[in-house]
């Protein structure tokens, strides 16, 4: 086991063994023996009792169970294993990258934590995080945050462990690659790794954002929530506080996979989770200027909002 | 049985789908989660990713063109199963099947479709405006391409593949698996009551199931509202580039701003479509 490899194993609240290569994207620690989690290939059942269903997948209390077109499936069970079933067209890289999606998104929420669909830097040690649908743009303004010196934390996911003994929201970084669109990748300083897909079906690529750091767990001080405008024509970038049961609403909304939430957890775990994050953390929607020419702008003024001090958390 | 409440508010880009839907919304007194003003068009869009994603769990910017289409069937399934009344969605979207020979919008979850078409020389003055002043040729050379689409990649929206002007009209009026509506926006704008009326008749509406009138619910959604709420409030489908989304509506722009060359150019590639819908 390398060095950093030992450092991630004590911040990370499990550990994985897997028997696909899953790249070096993840936070979370891989060993040979005695693992919490397990990832193996292997006989995925046809169907579980479902208490929720999607178009692709069927949900209960313990159990995930998602199929893709090519026939490729995951099976996710009782936070203890993700068992794979590779389809036709489905490579390593493709394998991998719904194993740490969508399936280690359910696995988490089976473990009790909750997966946070963000990127994040960290300022002082503590975390801000970008949370807004998937295009919102959460991975670029981060990438570019770490361009302008700041250090990355997380992209795609930032996991918040309710359990953790904690004044503070304590949560671990999903994944210290980013996942950008190439013409992204050039402009934000970042080295281009693989692509996020075999064959190069998305113009998608893995890299290394500008200012990595190494840290894995760390307190969540302040969400931004990437907002989209609703067509006002050069709408002035903006940040308005949100709180109360608006803050309750977007932090829900902004769970990876969020309607998995109250299925796995169960809806008094659910809150109790919600409410740690209402009390803790500061959270703020961003409404920002629209069009390529004012994006350095609207960095400005998140950038200005996510540096800024944040001592007294009472007002 | 397999519920059937989605209805596809089939068209081309600009030719009057929006004011329809909102129309609909009205009379159906169906509004949006995130519809604070009574001025939301109603059911949603085929392009939108945030139902994709919920509704397969996946990140739509992960997948290829074509593993979101072959997932779409089972999608539009689930979102008529979870219905609790009638659906609309936008379509811009021709009518299309997968290479296994399933059509993408699948039957047995539809009552049908509304087709609503306008005069190709009007939809090129509109879908230029609507481009952020578009020349005219870009836009004709839309109209006339086969394998024209909207959106995909990193965009807002998923992916629609349109066809030619004509291919799309043809794609959903004669497709045999659901009923269609077929309507001019032109007659719609002369009589939208009569026009709305037939519409109500195709779906198989009653009076019971109207949550107003097809006067008040026309009235509310006239034109001239609609700019008056742009101009207040905003409308979350207006694109970046354009200056408002509903511009004009005016019928007959076409036939003044396009030169004969570029009239014929549309002429040439869609006569028979345009002279079989009154168009020539």
């Amino acid at each position: 086991m390398t060095e950093a490899n030992a450092d991630i194993m004590a911040d990370f609240p499990f550990t994985i063994s897997s028997d696909i290569d899953l790249g070096r994207r993840l936070a979370v620690s891989s060993v040979s023996s005695g693992a919490d989690v397990a990832i193996r290939e292997g006989e995925v059942p046809t169907a579980i009792e479902a208490t929720q269903t999607g178009a692709t997948y069927l949900l209960n209390h313990r159990e995930f169970l998602l199929d893709l077109p090519d026939g490729s499936r995951f099976y996710v069970r009782n936070g203890e294993e993700i068992v794979y079933s590779r389809g036709s067209a489905s490579g390593d890289g493709d394998m991998a990258l719904f194993i740490l999606g969508t399936a280690f998104g359910a696995l988490c929420y089976q473990r009790g934590l909750i997966p946070i669909h963000a990127s994040a830097v960290l300022i002082d040690g503590r975390i801000s995080a970008i949370t807004g649908h998937s295009g919102a743009g959460k991975s670029t303004l981060a990438a570019n945050l770490a361009r302008r010196g700041h250090s990355f934390f997380s992209d795609d996911t930032v996991i918040f462990d309710p359990s953790a003994a904690s004044d503070s929201a304590i949560c671990y970084a999903g994944q210290k690659q980013l996942k950008l669109w190439n013409d992204a990748i050039a402009v934000t300083g970042a080295e281009k790794l693989d692509p996020v897909r075999e064959f190069m079906a998305i113009d998608k690529h893995y890299a290394m954002p500008a200012n990595p750091s190494s840290i894995y767990r760390a307190e969540l001080a302040k969400l931004l929530v990437l907002r989209r405008t609703r067509g006002d024509s050069a709408h002035p970038n903006q940040i308005e506080p949100i709180k109360g049961s608006n803050a309750l609403r977007a932090i829900q909304a902004n769970f990876y996979r969020p309607h998995f939430a109250e299925t796995i957890l169960g809806r008094g775990n659910l809150f109790r989770a919600l409410k740690i994050l209402l009390e803790t953390v500061e959270i703020a929607r961003f409404t920002r200027e629209r069009g390529d020419e004012n994006y350095e702008r609207a960095i400005d003024y998140a950038e200005n909002w996510i540096a800024s001090s944040n001592i007294d958390r009472s007002q | 049985m397999t519920k059937r409440p989605l209805v596809w508010l089939a068209s081309y880009p600009k030719s009057g789908n929006t004011w329809v839907r909102l129309i609909f919304g009205r009379l159906l007194g169906i509004q949006e989660a995130e519809d604070d003003d009574g001025f939301a068009a109603t059911g949603g869009i085929t392009g939108n990713r945030l139902v994709f994603e919920t509704l397969t769990g996946l990140d739509t910017f992960e997948l290829s063109d074509g593993e979101i289409d072959a997932l779409r069937p089972a999608v539009y399934r689930k979102m008529a199963e979870q219905a609790d009344g009638i659906r609309f969605i936008k379509a811009h979207d021709a009518f299309r099947r997968l290479p296994s020979g399933e059509s993408i919008f699948p039957a047995d979850c539809s009552i049908g479709a509304i087709y609503l078409m306008r005069h190709p020389f009007d939809v090129v003055v509109s879908y230029s405006h609507h481009l952020g002043n578009q020349p005219f040729d870009q836009t004709i050379a839309t109209l006339n391409k086969r394998d024209a689409y909207i959106a995909g990649h990193n965009r807002e929206q998923l992916k629609q593949i349109m066809f030619d002007w004509s291919g799309h009209l043809r794609s959903w009026i004669e497709q045999k698996e659901m009923p269609v509506c077929p309507i001019r926006y032109e007659d719609l704008r002369r009589d939208p009551i009569a026009e709305i009326e037939k519409m109500v008749t195709f779906l198989g509406l009653s009076p019971n199931d109207l949550a107003t009138s097809i006067a008040d619910a026309v009235e509310a959604a006239r034109f001239e509202n609609l700019q008056r709420i742009e101009e207040t409030r905003g409308f979350s489908e207006r694109p970046i580039k354009s200056a408002r989304f509903f511009r004009s509506g005016r019928s007959g722009e076409g036939k003044e701003k396009l030169t004969d060359s570029q009239q014929n150019s549309l002429i040439q590639s869609h006569r028979d479509a345009m002279r079989e819908f009154g168009y020539l």
